[in-house]
């Protein structure tokens, strides 16, 4: 009776323990691009029952593998059939090359299959550790750290546990009670019948159930201590879980610097960023825009920042042409904590003043910091809203592009697929206007072929391009898919475009009354959010300027379109002026081939001052751009640091752990192949055996004597084998024999080799 | 290995020849056998009754050598155990005749019950392995080999054997009552004494003399002279302990390992040997503090304790490279 009951108990244990585990893993869904829980579900529960049933360890381990290899092909070639050879010999070979890149240091470059890999790979041991401890009934340890790890993933990701949490320790309560109930029952002598049995299990149901209506139900204060990630962050030491395309699901879900690479599913946080007050209506904000396409992602070819002044009465850089009607607007910002360094601004920046901050710019990308690219608390800025001009738009003569926006607004990377170009000039071949071939493609991109989603969106694989995979083979996606398509649709096209990121409006949460200057004027207070990161797409027209477009469905397009009549004649100035900006980056980034910047001087006049007085700032930050491009990738080197960090340290903790099972195995098979050629080789091969012993707890004490030891052991193994060995042995240590016949050798091997057997048998029982 | 197997064979015999008279003291006998070998001699204590006698002389008729027995009485005197001078009226000179201890095997019954004074006589021939008697001093036989008894010296009519003269006994054996089934079995042999009358010799002089030079040439490695010392010097330090070991304990315990490596079939000590032999070797060699001294057997607990805390030597790796 108390056997068969002992099991269901013991299966309650283990479905508790099963429940525990997954919820600690299931943010793991949402936190990586690993987002499948049925497919996480069985691999864990089936990893575990296989641990948990000590089954053979061939059968462990090809499940593992088979589960591990599912994953890889579930989540990284999906396309292709389960049993090819060929994936599996892709994936082998990402495999091999990853791992010599860890080894040569390059972790930066680690493929998102590698990091799946390791993931998998660290899930095993984890599996095998939580077999274990359900088994051996370590449950405070498997509880405490079950909700210590979901109180971390609740501290440092945006991912909310605090449902988890309850559920957690609820079951924990519950299964350190049904422990605790065989304890006490194999402690009291007399029987007890089903009765006890239900009572004690009607009593924890009560307690377990209690315990999760107060968790939902009671109040619950707020934080008691600010959160101690955006300490990190200000300290710049959490770049960990924000950058790196393995935990890009997490990653891509507000503001991030790195745009390298782009996919994978989208996360949402309503982290309040920054609360502004704006005179205008609510629109775009814009933080920087990247030009270099790399088949992957986004980088900026300019990266240089010069002093901005502030309040900057000048026009720091512009973006619109003469065509372009503009209102001018002032919005104060206030940042809150969890703010990224950034300021952001809506339309053309006319001046910005940051209280108590130096601030940098990068025109190139329209880009401003504080010089220290610290976060600012607040910024009042000034700006002009753009009003572009349908006509102006539409008459735009073809090749008078400004050079540098040729140079840099039409680049596309040499891998890019042909099919995307052809299908460029498809979608735009019936226009006849640049305008109009920009709306094609907008309307190409917002037709039904493509679906809008935040999830499920996949990740380009190594070879593939980002773009490409979007345009032909996924048609799912978000903000980046749609706008980075447009770009390298338009560029396809010849019509220079950018690549724009910032927020979006942001939720309206009333009016207020600012004082602006001297007068009191009722602005609008916009709430923005990590969900309102945004990615669009800006277009050149000459005379226009650079006009926003936004391709994303679902998303109204920011610009202001008018068909009034425009003035003429100031189309060429306007352009100059945008090509002045152009070569002020130019200069400042001092790699552009003086034949060019001789090019762009022809072209420039009304900005000269400007253009000076750019040159000679950027001589003494010029390097700053680097150390913006060197931080990012930094970011990446830290996630992958850590990953490989913690499957090391997974690894130790574990090989510690089990230290006795697998050193004794190696020492087994080291003594049943041991030859005994002379008095070394024994005596390490005696010294390896004492060492087994001990791993079985038989351990010689300091006073004993080899020969009592040696008995010891024979009364637990049977047999006499050990003190046969120990005396040959002896007369190494006493007699100081320093040879030993060749019959002894074959005698001492053979005894060597039962020893070794009778230990495995003896593990086996 | 011939030498080990006679040595063997040597204590096979013995204790089988021993076991027709006295049943399940192997332990005993082969420790008499390690005090033959090593050139030693073996004092046996216990409360009178338990076979101590019989014992004795069963392994002396087991030897086959000139055996003689001394019962030691009050009134003994020295000269009565060493032998005299008599005046031989036909030559007009005076003519030795040696006494019971020039013999080559000797049992001296019940040691403590005779005055200081002949003890003395026992104690020096074993001590120097020869006797003055008249001014001329004369050698005792190659193989001289004592065995004593003595009843404990809490019983009447004892003179205790004084502590400096009880180390000439390489070992104190005592050897308890026998257990129940040892006893039965006592119970059903006949008595012992026509038994006692069939043991037959199994060894000669000159076989004990050669087996003796073969076990002196048994090899003691350093560390277990290192062992050895360390309980030597372990006595000397110990709190319960007035007098420790002297040096000359340190070579009887060195001699008796030797033989009890030797009786075991090797050529080598290991420290299992020292540690057999030290309790009976070094127990009656120390004093305790007077408030220890007085229980039965508590020098030799002494002992084992101190054996209990000395760490064994083992070879390292180091030792070996």
């Amino acid at each position: 009776m108390p056997n068969v009951s002992n099991r269901w108990l013991r299966a309650v244990i283990l479905a508790l323990g099963i429940f525990i585990f997954w919820e600690c893993m299931k943010p793991v869904t949402e936190l990586t691009i690993l987002q499948s829980q049925t497919f996480l579900f069985l691999f864990l529960v089936i990893l575990v029952l296989l641990f948990y049933f000590q089954l053979p360890l061939w059968l462990i381990g090809l499940s593992g593998v088979i589960l591990t290899g599912y994953g890889i092909h579930f989540y990284f070639y999906r396309n292709e059939p389960y049993l090819s050879a060929q994936w599996i010999l892709s994936a082998a070979r990402a495999i091999g090359d990853n791992a010599l890149l860890v080894w040569s240091g390059d972790l930066a470059d680690l493929s998102d299959l590698f990091s799946a890999f390791l993931f998998f790979v660290l899930l095993w041991l984890v599996c095998f550790v939580v077999a274990h401890w359900l088994k051996t009934g370590r449950l405070y340890m498997f509880f405490f750290l079950a909700v210590t790890s979901l109180s971390m993933i609740d501290t440092f990701t945006y991912y909310k546990t605090q449902q988890s949490i309850v559920y957690v320790a609820a079951a924990g309560l519950l299964i350190l009670g049904v422990q605790r109930y065989i304890v006490m029952r194999s402690r009291t002598s007399e029987a007890r019948g089903r009765q006890s049995v239900g009572k004690w299990i009607i009593a924890l149901a009560i307690a377990g159930l209690l315990l999760v209506f107060l968790g939902f139900a009671g109040p619950k204060p707020g934080p008691q201590w600010p959160s101690p990630i955006l300490y990190l962050q200000n300290k710049g030491w959490l770049g960990v879980n924000t950058a790196g395309s393995f935990f890009s699901a997490g990653q891509r879900i507000g503001y991030d610097a790195d745009d390298t690479h782009l996919g994978g599913s989208l996360g949402m946080d309503s982290t309040v960023l920054f609360t502004a007050h704006v005179s205008g209506g609510s629109n775009y904000w814009r933080v920087a825009s990247k030009d270099v396409y790399t088949g992957k992602g986004w980088e900026s070819s300019g990266g240089s920042y010069s002093p901005l002044m502030q309040p900057s009465g000048e026009r720091a850089f512009s973006l619109y042409g003469s065509s372009t009607k503009v209102a001018k607007e002032t919005a104060t910002v206030s940042f809150s904590a969890a703010s990224p360094p950034i300021l952001p601004y809506i339309g053309q920046l006319a001046a910005i003043n940051v209280p108590g901050k130096q601030l940098k710019m990068n025109p190139l990308a329209g880009q401003v910091l504080t010089r220290d690219e610290s976060r600012a608390k607040s910024e009042q800025i000034s700006y002009l809203e753009p009003i572009y001009q349908l006509q102006a738009l539409r008459n735009t003569t073809p090749g008078t592009d400004p050079p540098l926006v040729r140079e840099q607004d039409l680049q596309l990377p040499k891998e890019l697929p042909n099919r995307v170009r052809t299908l460029a000039s498809r979608i735009t071949a019936g226009e006849n206007n640049r305008y109009d071939k920009v709306m094609a493609v907008l309307r190409y991109l917002k037709s039904s072929r493509f679906t809008y989603s935040t999830t499920q969106v996949s990740r380009p694989a190594r070879n593939q391009d980002y773009v490409d995979q979007f345009l032909f083979d996924t048609r799912v996606g978000y903000c980046d898919n749609f706008s980075t398509s447009m770009v390298v649709l338009l560029r396809s096209a010849g019509i220079p475009a950018r690549w724009v990121k910032g927020f979006s409006g942001g939720t309206y949460s009333g009016e207020a009354m600012d004082t602006v200057g001297d007068k009191k004027v009722s602005r609008s207070v916009y709430e923005i959010r990590n969900a309102d990161a945004h990615s669009w797409v800006e277009a050149y027209f000459p005379g226009s300027g650079w006009v926003s477009f936004e391709p994303t469905p679902t998303f109204a397009d920011p610009g202001r379109f008018t068909n009034a009549a425009q003035g003429n004649g100031k189309t060429s100035s306007a352009g100059r002026t945008n090509t002045a900006e152009r070569s002020t980056a130019a200069t400042g980034q001092q790699t552009r081939p003086q034949r060019q910047q001789a090019q762009t001087k022809q072209t420039q006049n009304s900005a000269g001052m400007n253009r000076q007085q750019a040159k000679t700032k950027a001589a003494v930050t010029h390097s700053a751009g680097k150390q913006f491009t060197a931080k990012s990738s930094n970011n990446k080197w830290k996630t992958f640091g850590l990953i490989v960090v913690l499957v090391i340290t997974g690894t130790a903790v574990l090989a510690f752990m089990t230290r006795k099972k697998w050193l004794s195995w190696i020492y087994v098979r080291k003594l049943s192949r041991v030859s005994v050629r002379d008095v070394h080789s024994f005596n390490s091969a005696y010294t390896d055996l004492n060492r087994l012993l001990g791993f079985m707890g038989i351990r010689r004490e300091n006073t004993q004597t080899l020969r009592e030891f040696s008995e010891r052991v024979d009364r637990r193994l049977s047999g006499n084998n050990m003190t046969q060995l120990t005396g040959y042995y002896e007369r190494l240590v006493y007699a100081d024999q320093i040879r030993i016949s060749n019959e002894e050798q074959v005698e001492i091997g053979m005894l060597f080799r039962k020893i070794a057997a009778q230990l495995t048998d003896k593990k086996k029982n | 290995m011939t030498q080990s197997l006679s040595a063997n064979q040597l204590v096979s015999d013995m204790i089988e020849n021993v076991e027709t008279v006295i049943v399940g003291k192997r332990n005993t006998i082969r420790m008499i056998t390690v005090a033959l070998l090593a050139g030693g001699h073996v004092l046996i204590e216990d409360i009178p009754g338990v076979g101590k006698t019989v014992l004795v002389r069963a392994i002396a008729r087991s030897i086959g050598a000139e055996f003689k027995r001394i019962q030691f009485t009050p009134d003994l005197l020295p000269s009565d155990i060493t032998g005299l001078s008599i005046f031989n009226q036909k030559n007009g000179e005076f003519e030795f005749r040696p006494g019971p201890l020039m013999g080559n095997v000797i049992l001296a019954d019940e040691i403590n019950r005779t005055s200081p004074k002949t003890q003395s006589a026992l104690l020096e021939g074993m001590a120097e392995r020869r006797v003055t008697v008249d001014g001329v001093t004369r050698p005792l036989p190659d193989l001289f080999f004592v065995m004593a008894t003595q009843n404990p010296i809490e019983y009447e009519g004892t003179y205790s054997l004084p502590e400096a003269q009880l180390d000439r006994f390489l070992l104190k054996l005592s050897m308890g009552y026998p257990s129940r089934t040892d006893e039965l079995a006592i119970l059903d042999k006949h008595s012992g004494e026509d038994q006692l009358a069939q043991i037959r010799p199994v060894l000669t002089v000159s076989d004990i003399l050669e087996l003796r030079r073969q076990a002196e040439s048994v090899y003691v490695s350093d560390s277990v002279k290192n062992y050895l010392l360390d309980i030597v010097i372990a006595t000397r330090k110990h709190p319960m302990i007035d007098l420790g070991v002297s040096p000359r304990g340190s070579l009887d315990l060195l001699k008796a390992a030797r033989a009890f490596a030797f009786v075991d079939q090797r050529n080598y000590v290991v420290p299992d040997d020292v540690k057999a032999v030290a309790p009976f070797v070094l127990a009656h060699r120390i004093i305790l503090r007077q408030d220890e001294a007085g229980r039965e057997g508590a020098a030799k607990t002494v002992i084992e304790k101190i054996i209990d805390h000395i760490g064994i030597p083992v070879m390292t790796r180091e030792m070996i490279r």
